[in-house]
């Protein structure tokens, strides 16, 4: 019988937005002390509740102060469960990422997002930070041999840097050892596909859940 | 790109932050051209700017022999716009700093020489929509910490703030405005030249073709166009 969360994803939900950090570990400690694991926790409580903050981003119903807000909550709740988490996941982790912001785009929030849920989550990620250039990321693919390569951008004017990325990828011969996916609020799924992307995810949430997705 | 008949107005749709430059080219001309402004900072909002400026284009349809566009790209928020009565031209820019600074090409080169720097305008500073005008209407939600928290991680990579002097306005109080944002967020303050050839060209054409885009009666503008 699976035992489920008490209480649920709404109480995580608003323990988030409320920035109650106090309250989110307790409560997630409640559940642990229950015996689910402490990444069933995160998975079903803390990550859950930030796909539902989320979508109330998307359909304005927040916008990105109480996401940031939420993003902090769940990054200092995560950090108090840490050893735990680590712990756990010795054995193995889900993947690979490399992650970063292209050249010339010095924006980063939605970015940091998605690196803290992809380590929620289990995965290794390595942030190459802001303005990374095509040989950046190239060379990173070449030395840490990602799963996956994922790319954000917040400007138009930068968005064609995935597009030389890609490119270079190809040309190096390097394009089948790796999935790339491409984010940010100007990328849309015709420009990811255009590009020859692997996939596009509107959100941090939408793109841990693709980077699970594409995994082998 | 006119209409069949000929007949019927000029007529530019800008965004308000040009509206000190493209005032002053007006009188400088003295253009027959009807020029109606939209709200700044839609292009925080895309889907509300797509809407807005649809409902505009058709309100002045039936009266315009031409319709020009006082905007570029502005974060897809021109994606899906059509011209149900005539064709449309609109800038071949991403944002309405390629127009300050003249060229789609200007842009780019100070863009790649200094990706750091946030650009401010005279408009945009008088109508006060800019990173301090920000951090008040969040802090009437949010409260002053978590206002500056926001405003400093959005900013965070950023390493100047640059006023574009287009040398229509009085300086004085938008360079003191321009200053204070630079130091209140830390930022190296700087003043770069501006030009209004662009926003001549946006009022009496000839509409180049490395400055300007056109769609026909019924197409709609795509991110593609402007990449």
């Amino acid at each position: 019988m699976t035992k489920e969360l008490n209480p649920d994803v709404r109480a995580y939900v608003e323990v988030l937005l409320n920035n109650d950090v106090v309250k989110a570990i307790s409560m997630m400690q409640a559940d642990i002390d229950r015996g689910i694991t402490a990444q069933e926790v995160v998975s079903k409580g803390l990550i859950s509740a930030i796909t539902v903050i989320g979508e109330k981003f998307q359909n304005s119903e927040i916008y990105v102060p109480e996401m940031m807000i939420a993003a902090r909550a769940m990054s200092k709740t995560l950090a108090h469960f840490k050893e735990k988490l680590v712990g756990e996941g010795e054995a193995k982790t889900l993947g690979k990422v490399v992650i970063g912001t292209v050249q010339g785009d010095l924006h980063d929030i939605g970015k940091n997002l998605v690196t803290m849920i992809l380590r929620g989550q289990g995965f290794e990620v390595e942030d190459l930070g802001v303005s990374v250039g095509t040989a950046k990321f190239v060379q990173a693919v070449k030395e840490k041999q990602p799963d996956i390569l994922a790319m954000s951008a917040l400007l138009t004017t930068t968005m064609i840097e995935m597009k030389n990325t890609i490119d270079t990828l190809k040309a190096e011969g390097l394009r089948n050892r790796v999935k790339v996916i491409v984010g940010g609020a100007p990328v849309t799924p015709a420009f990811a596909e255009q590009i020859g992307a692997d996939g596009n995810a509107y959100d941090a949430p939408g793109a841990a859940k693709l980077c699970k997705k594409l995994l082998p | 790109m006119e209409s069949a008949a000929g007949k019927g107005r000029r007529v530019v749709i800008a965004c308000r932050v040009m509206e000190p430059e493209l005032n002053r080219v007006q009188q400088e001309e003295g253009e027959a051209v009807e020029v109606v402004y939209l709200d700044q900072a839609l292009h925080r909002t895309p889907a509300k700017l797509l809407g807005l400026l649809q409902e505009k284009i058709d309100q002045v349809a039936r009266m315009a022999s031409r319709i020009v566009l006082g905007y570029g790209l502005c974060s897809n928020g021109v994606v899906g716009v059509q011209g149900r009565q005539q064709g449309l031209i609109i800038p071949r820019c991403h944002d309405c700093i390629a127009l300050f600074l003249g060229s789609p090409s200007a842009y780019q080169e100070i863009f790649r020489a200094k990706p750091g720097t946030y650009y401010l305008t005279p408009g945009w500073i008088a109508e006060k929509k800019d990173p301090l005008g920000i951090l008040d209407e969040h802090t009437a939600r949010y409260g002053r910490e978590t206002a500056r928290w926001v405003m400093e991680a959005e900013l965070k990579h950023y390493t100047h703030i640059a006023l574009i002097n287009t040398g229509v306005e009085e300086m004085g109080p938008l360079r003191a405005r321009a200053m204070e944002n630079a130091e209140a967020l830390g930022k190296q303050y700087e003043e770069v030249p501006g030009r209004l050839d662009y926003f001549r060209e946006i009022l009496r054409g000839p509409f180049t073709e490395e400055k300007f885009l056109r769609i026909r009666l019924g197409e709609r503008f795509t991110q593609e166009m402007f990449l």
